[in-house]
């Protein structure tokens, strides 16, 4: 999909939280917030922790699992006289085990869930948007119509926008486009 | 701030403090792989380790750097879920040393293995011999716990730096270093959902990260306390490595950040406060120590053992004696200095004593392992230990990599958070508005 995009960018935090509010109530059009930093307001999201707990937890039985497996049918030893499941001794290797696919899992459920991967965005050919990652805070902004991205100027401009950038390309995938819009 | 923060590795020419640094540092990496290479051929023989102190350089070395790194975990990820802003100037700085740190430490066991090229035996994968490793010994939960560290401090420490890859990206003139900044930075671009996720995910790691960094140096304590050796075979051996480990953490962190800040210009980000803390930080830390020794000498004269006493009183007065008291100079009577204000914010002394708590946990290894192996309990099997060149060789060698480490990510990645300073610089202002 492509199409006329209006992008815009704040130099101030308040600006464009108050510039997201107000185009996301007037329905102007979808909305792509970028920031230079977390939005303290937004609240953490769960499921990366919830993959992180199930990968931790294969990593703790199936080191448990493989442990045992080892000891007691693989290459039973009687080393002192201790049982051959002397589980004790085996929580530790469980325990790093556990811990490090639980790492592995953070890394990689952050980036299936976040779409971080993709090197490639068109959105990157927008100049303004090298500044989001530094000191802007930027909006963009595809508007459901020419009346739609007029009146978006216009309000952006009004609420002391640092600069605004028709950008006409394809932008980012529509299913991110729209879970950020829905979270405004 | 992101300007003189990204300016450092995009935009300042190569110092010549920096190219004089590396080329010392090379040189003693250098001398690591003549060491390493000699010791493939010729075997463990060259060091000084024999009957009975058969864990010599190696061990003393690996336990040392370990703790150092460990320095670094705390104060990102403990301190992260502490919640303290101050940590935000430090934590990049101190997370890259315990990568280098660590890279350290995982050489020496390897070495130590006698056929070095075979340590994947460690590992349990399935082999014709249908040979599995010995899960029930403390060795084998080293290997385990230092591959966890060294992929999860990496992962941890490459996490961290996604945003500000980012931001590299952007900033960059030269087409190739913005390839290269866009591959680190894998598509990061700061929309509102990767940051939501980034979060989660950040915090998700601080508090892995946090038992982690304990549960190894507990780990390698239990590789001393799990032998029934005398000097060893104790229960206070974990927390005793942990406390030591924050001790030579803080203190390397401090020997870092004194000449970095002025090197760099980076004396608006760490400031007197961090000294301040960080000085607290590693006096609270030797009194944790200053307890671990005191125990052990209680606990020596507390219980029977006789051979438990010779070897306690050949530690203080023995033939090696003069380490053990450097020890309790260095890393207990010298950062006493920093209950005193004045002290904690002079660069100069922070140096001084941070050096000496560096080289006094040195000190300390060198006493736990070798005191401890020379004085077995059959006195007819009491022996002697002598390093050789190849064993100062090996040390100052990892001394020179961690350097050589150090000064290359200096200039390939930025030394302080930036999206943590914006956060921080931002919400100060906001108080300040307010």
């Amino acid at each position: 999909m492509s199409g006329d995009y209006l992008v815009a960018s704040f130099a101030s935090e308040g600006a464009f939280a108050i510039a997201c509010e107000r185009l996301s109530a007037e329905g102007l059009g979808e909305l792509y917030p970028f920031t230079p930093k977390p939005i303290m307001a937004d609240r953490p999201i769960s499921s990366i922790s919830l993959f992180a707990f199930v990968t931790g937890m294969v990593g703790v039985v199936g080191g448990f699992a493989m442990e045992a497996d080892a000891n007691i049918i693989a290459y039973p030893l009687d080393i002192g006289g201790r049982p051959k499941l002397s589980w004790p001794s085996f929580v530790p290797i469980a325990f790093e085990i556990g811990m490090l696919l639980a790492v592995i899992g953070v890394i990689v459920s952050f980036f299936l869930f976040a779409g971080v991967g993709r090197l490639y965005s068109p959105i990157d050919d927008c100049d303004l948007l090298r500044r989001a990652l530094s000191d802007r805070w930027v909006i963009a902004l595809r508007p459901r119509s020419p009346e739609s991205s007029r009146r978006a100027r216009d309000l952006c401009e009004s609420l002391g926008a640092a600069e605004i950038e028709e950008f006409r390309h394809e932008m980012e995938s529509p299913r991110s486009g729209g879970a950020v819009a829905s979270q405004l | 701030m992101t300007e003189q923060i990204c300016g450092v590795v995009l935009h300042n020419r190569v110092a010549f403090w920096w190219i004089v640094a590396l080329a010392i540092a090379l040189l003693l990496v250098l001398a690591l792989i003549l060491a390493v290479s000699w010791l493939f051929i010729a075997g463990i023989g060259i060091w000084g380790v024999d009957w009975p102190v058969v864990w010599g350089f190696a061990i003393i070395n690996y336990v040392w750097w370990i703790a150092i790194a460990s320095g670094g975990t705390f104060i990102s990820a403990l301190f992260y879920l502490a919640g303290v802003e101050w940590r935000n100037s430090l934590n990049r700085i101190a997370e890259t040393m315990t990568i280098f740190a660590v890279a350290c430490a995982g050489i020496f066991p390897i070495l130590h293995l006698g056929r070095p090229w075979l340590f994947y035996w460690l590992f349990p994968y399935p082999n014709t011999m249908t040979l599995w490793p010995q899960f029930r010994s403390p060795l084998l939960w080293d290997f385990f716990a230092i591959l966890a560290y060294v992929v999860s401090s990496v992962l941890f420490w490459y996490f961290g730096l996604i945003p500000d890859f980012g931001t590299m990206r952007d900033r960059a003139h030269k087409s190739g270093v913005r390839v290269l900044y866009g591959i680190l930075a894998a598509g990061f671009r700061g929309s509102r959902v990767q940051w939501r996720h980034y979060r989660a995910a950040y915090g998700i790691l601080a508090a892995i990260m946090a038992p982690l960094v304990v549960s190894v140096h507990s780990i390698v304590g239990l590789d001393f306390a799990g032998a029934a050796t005398v000097g060893w075979h104790s229960t206070q051996f974990p927390p005793f490595f942990v406390f030591g480990a924050l001790l030579s953490g803080f203190a390397m962190v401090l020997l870092l950040i004194v000449p970095l800040r002025r090197l760099l210009g980076f004396q608006d980000f760490i400031t007197g406060r961090h000294f301040d803390v960080l000085t607290k930080l590693l006096l609270v830390s030797s009194l944790c120590v200053d307890y671990s020794y005191m125990m052990e000498a209680f606990m020596t004269y507390y219980g029977d053992d006789e051979a438990e006493r010779l070897s306690f009183e050949d530690k203080i007065a023995g033939a090696l004696a003069p380490i053990y008291w450097m020890t309790i100079v260095l890393n207990v009577l010298l950062p006493q200095i920093f209950w005193l204000r004045r002290a904690r914010v002079s660069e100069a002394l922070i140096m001084l004593v941070s050096f000496g708590v560096i080289i006094g946990m040195w000190c300390e290894r060198y006493q736990i392992v070798v005191m401890s192996l020379r004085r077995p309990r059959i006195p007819s099997a009491w022996g002697d230990f002598a390093p050789t060149i190849w064993d100062w060789l090996t040390l100052f060698g990892t001394v020179g990599l961690f350097a050589a480490g150090l000064l290359i990510a200096l200039r390939l990645v930025p030394m302080i958070s930036m999206f943590e300073m914006r956060d921080m610089m931002t919400e100060g202002k906001g108080k300040d508005e307010r």
